[in-house]
This record gives C-alpha cells, structure tokens and sequence, in this order.
C-alpha cells in the first residue's frame, strides 16, 4: 500500500521539522509548509491525502490570525484536514468542525498542540481511515437526499393532478346534471346547477394551472440543483487523479463541459451534461 | 433563506434538561416564539420526544444532562437529519470538540439575549443537516 502524503503547515520551523520527523518514522510521507501561500500552492498542485494545518499560520503572536482555518475552508475542500493550535478556543474549535453551506466541515479534526504527538497521530490515522470516503459519502448523501425531495414533490404533484381530474370531472357532472335538470322542465335548477358546474370547472382550471407552475418551478429548482451535485461529484473524482496535471486537465474538462452546457444550451436544466 | 417550513408554518423546538427553577429555558422559550413552539423534556424522555414528533432544532442544555456527548450520539443515530444544538453556560473546547465529533450542528454559549439567541437558532435552521460523522460509517 503506497504511503499516505500528508502536507504540514506550521510557521514554526522547529515545531515543523520535529512533528514531520515523528509522522515520518511512522510511515508518512510529509511535505512541509512554512506559511498561507506556500500551503495553498502545494494543496492545489499536488496530490495531497490529509493536511495538517495551524491555525496562526503568519503570526502566532496575531490572535486574529486564522489562516489556517480560511484555508482548511476554502482550499481543496476534498482534503480532510485536521486544525492544530497551540492556542484552542471554543470558537475556533466551531470554526473548524461546524458544517459550511456546502455541507462539509472546514476540518475533520481539532487537535491542541499540547495534547502531543500521540493524539496528532491518533487523528491522523482517524483522518486517513475515514476521510476521503467520508467527504465523497457526504456529497452521494446530499444527492440522494435531493432526489428523495425531488420525488417527494413528483408524488405530491401527482396526487394534485389527480384531485383536480376529479373536481373537474364532477364538474363536468354537475353541468351535465344542470342540462337534464333543465331538459325535464325544472329549468331554473338546471341553470343554476349549470353555472355551479361551470364555476367548478373554473376555480379547478385556475387551481391546476396554479399547481402545473409551481410544479415547473420546483422541477427546474431540483433539476438544476442535481447538475451542480453531478458537477461536485465529477471535480471530486478528478480529486483522485495523479500526477497533478490529470488533475487539473480534468477539473478544466469538467467545469468546460459544464460552462457549456449551463450557459449555451437552452433549457439544460432538464438534462444531464456530458463530459 | 430559511427551510421551506418559515413559508408552510412555524419551526418546533425541542428543549433537553430543565434544572429546577432554571431561568434560562423561560428567556428561550420567549426568545423562540416569534419562530415556532419550544417543548422543554427532562434528559430521560429526549429519546422518546424525538422518535415520537419531527423538530426542526434539538436543543441540549449541557449542565442539565448527565452525558452530554452520549445523548447527542443517540439522538443522531435516531434522526441522522436532526439539527443538534448544544448550549452551555461553560463552554470549553475539548467539550465543543467532543459535541462536534458526535454529531452536534453546533455548541452556543447561553444567552440571556433574546435577540441574539433569536440570531443564533435563525442561523442554525439555515445550516445543512448534518451528515454522520465518520466513526458512523464504519
């Protein structure tokens, strides 16, 4: 089994060396970064399987500094990543763990520094056992939970074509009433009975024409929702690729084919674009 | 934006452990009412309360329960979409980390600020459910 790659970013030259000494001897492969950007340029050009990140990564004196963290949320979201500080907080532990809007946590651990290389390890192993899986479970969850809404509103949509097929037909039935009403001489409740059977008629052929667009509203909502889960999915595959320029020349195809299909195609919601 | 349930009705809350003559539940209680309705139950009925009825937030009172990590464990195993907030008068980091990792959506510090409670569960309704956490996957 190949060696997992794991980048370390620390400002901390000796703090780096010797928790990369330690994550060596026991069988990682660890690419060392000093600070935001270097960090960010080996997240996006290489083939990463866990980032370890501080959270002051320019200035431990600075506790505004939370590189680490704008980091671990917004490069290479498919790389798990575990938060390390020498200065844990309550909040920063919610800044790294709580969901963001996509549906990922920023990180998928929190380890203090002083809590020593033991548990570093320990949540390393933790990461690399689940993590990967775990984000590409939790994008497939997010599908499935859409197209259980997506058939949830199909069923409801049915079941209001049906209960307006019925209302009109007894629509239809109480105007067919009203002319036999008025055809056996009891012409005034057969014109009244008429005109109930044709408001009837009315009210359902505004109630339907009112459910039929919402109903197209909430299909082009859901289908184009799915396009940007299937989008997710295809760049995460692209994630596993290597080296680096497989990668990239796939996450290019991919958001090419989806540029096009968005923005060039007519009606591209209601399908599926091809890579 | 909200969950479609500001549009069709009000959001129900589940409040977990009320300590005896507790002020805090009363100022959530008034603090949630413009949203929907609180029902407060002791630790021992949580179980029950959420297999029973759909709430939109599960709030935990850290200090009124015994084990807070194993009743956020349990309650995210029943209901994997379940909006768990935890609350504290005292919070510390090795416990939000342990809340988290259990399952928790989020771990507020209380609040006698009816407003910023208000803010603060707004802002929870509009945070995706939560997916299992990995030791939940096997």
């Amino acid at each position: 089994m190949p060696r997992a790659t794991i980048l370390f970013a620390d400002n901390d030259p000796d703090f780096l060396r010797i928790r990369s000494e330690f994550l060596e001897r026991e069988g990682y492969r660890v690419i060392p970064a000093a600070n935001p950007s270097e960090a960010q340029r080996k997240l996006e050009g290489r083939r990463i399987d866990l980032a370890i990140l501080d959270i002051r990564l320019e200035d431990d004196n600075d506790e505004n500094d939370t590189s680490g963290l704008v980091l671990a949320r917004e490069v290479a979201r498919m790389v798990p990543k575990i938060i390390l500080t020498g200065f844990p907080t309550t909040w920063a532990v919610r800044d790294a763990l709580r969901l963001q809007p996509d549906g990922l946590p920023a990180a998928v651990n929190f380890v203090a520094k002083e809590e020593g290389p033991e548990a570093l390890l320990q949540a390393v192993r933790d990461a690399l056992h689940f993590g990967p899986g775990w984000l590409r479970n939790a994008i497939d969850g997010a599908t499935q939970r859409l197209e259980r809404d997506y058939d949830d509103a199909r069923r409801q949509s049915r079941m209001n074509y049906i209960a307006s097929l019925i209302v009109a037909g007894l629509g239809i039935l109480i105007i067919f009433v009203g002319a036999v009403l008025a055809i056996s001489g009891m012409v005034a409740l057969g014109i009244a009975s008429a005109i109930g059977g044709i408001v009837t008629e009315a009210v359902t052929y505004l109630f339907f024409r009112r459910v039929d667009l919402a109903n197209a509203r909430m299909d082009r909502y859901h289908a184009e929702v799915l396009q940007i889960k299937r989008f997710e999915n295809l760049l995460a595959a692209c994630d596993d690729l290597s080296p680096s320029e497989r990668r990239e020349a796939c996450k290019e195809r991919v958001i090419g084919a989806a540029t096009a299909f968005w923005f060039e195609c007519p009606g591209a919601e209601s399908r599926e674009f091809a890579v | 934006m909200l969950p479609p349930q500001s549009v069709l009705g009000p959001y129900t809350f589940l409040l977990v452990g009320k300590a005896p003559g507790a002020r805090w539940p009363v100022v959530l209680e008034q603090a949630l009412a413009p949203l929907g309705q609180l029902h407060i139950v002791p630790e021992e009925e949580a179980i029950r309360a959420v297999s029973e009825r759909t709430y939109d937030v599960v709030l935990i009172d850290a200090g009124a329960v015994q084990d807070v990590v194993r009743l956020v464990t349990h309650l995210r195993a029943q209901q994997p979409r379940l909006r768990i907030v935890v609350v504290t008068a005292s919070p510390t980091w090795q416990q939000s980390r342990e809340v988290f990792r259990a399952g928790a959506t989020d771990y507020l510090r209380k609040s006698l600020d009816k407003k910023k409670l208000r803010d603060q569960i707004r802002a929870v309704l509009e945070m995706p459910p939560s997916p299992p956490h990995p030791a939940e996957q096997g």
